[in-house]
């Protein structure tokens, strides 16, 4: 789950209330979400999905596969 | 495996991914200190919440199946994070109609992801992320759900099985029950859900 704005108030406020309504842990910065990694600097947000990429090569046995530019044959003749 | 055509960190990730034993049953994982850990570990959560009673089973019910599940959450660098056991039920063997209903629940959009993170970036809005501890725990549950003992952990007599008084993971009902109750939880907050993606609340 991730919560932004630009009210730190209200963001402190709707971690009080769930952390009664639910066994919940504040995981501090975003870093990692849906497979994403997140970097955070100054000058922006850097997203990353190397581990997710890794972890479904490793579990389809495909690590060994070549990057592709283009997911099709090229130069295919159509007919 | 094979890891021809990668670059050498990413081969080292690999063979580490690989290199560790997960076991496949309760009793291959009872045999190490660290897996019958995550065992107990697991148990206690389950017991300290209530999840089921144990009861006599007299007449004919239908009773769902359950079993562990065992992985190692690994840190983006493919080190071990920590051992995990989690017991779940067999929802493949429950009937619809019968000991679940709806069973639909949203998943956040990606799209959405980005845009909340872009907007975060350009306005330089602080970002938090929270983690629900169990989240499928949480909710009561209103069918009528009876499960297996878990094997290889309490000493069974026969008859004897568990009543669910709380979602267990693995159930059907499970996400959307979970996510009913979350909503709920956000619009009590006085946040209103979005139409285009109900995963997203704004206040």
């Amino acid at each position: 789950m991730i919560i932004t704005g630009d009210d730190t108030e209200e963001i402190c406020k709707l971690q009080k209330q769930l952390v009664i309504d639910f066994e919940m842990k504040n995981l501090g910065g975003l870093k990692y979400f849906f497979g994403i990694e997140v970097a955070r600097s100054r000058r922006g947000i850097f997203l990353s999905r190397r581990k997710d990429v890794l972890d479904l090569l490793t579990e389809v046995g495909m690590l060994d596969c070549k990057p592709a530019d283009t997911p099709i044959v090229q130069n295919q003749k159509l007919g | 495996m094979t890891t021809r055509g990668l670059s050498d960190p990413h081969i080292d990730f690999a063979h580490k991914l690989s290199s560790y034993h997960i076991p496949c049953g309760v009793h291959e994982a009872l045999a190490y200190k660290k897996w019958s850990l995550a065992i107990q570990e697991e148990m206690e959560v389950l017991n300290r919440n209530k999840i089921w009673n144990l009861i006599l089973l007299l007449n004919e019910k239908k009773i769902v199946g359950c079993k562990w599940v065992f992985s190692i959450k690994h840190k983006v660098d493919s080190s071990i994070k920590r051992y995990k056991a989690r017991l779940v039920a067999n929802g493949y063997t429950q009937t619809y109609g019968i000991d679940y209903q709806e069973t639909f629940s949203p998943v956040a959009k990606l799209n959405t992801v980005r845009v909340l993170l872009s907007l975060a970036a350009n306005l330089d809005w602080p970002l938090h992320q929270f983690d629900v501890k169990n989240a499928f725990l949480h909710k009561d549950i209103k069918e009528e759900i009876y499960m297996d003992i878990p094997s290889g952990y309490i000493s069974s007599s026969p008859g004897i099985v568990c009543r669910l008084q709380r979602a267990l993971y693995g159930l059907k009902q499970l996400p959307r029950a979970w996510f009913g109750r979350f909503s709920m939880a956000m619009r009590k907050c006085g946040f209103q859900q979005s139409n285009s993606d109900h995963t997203f609340f704004l206040k």
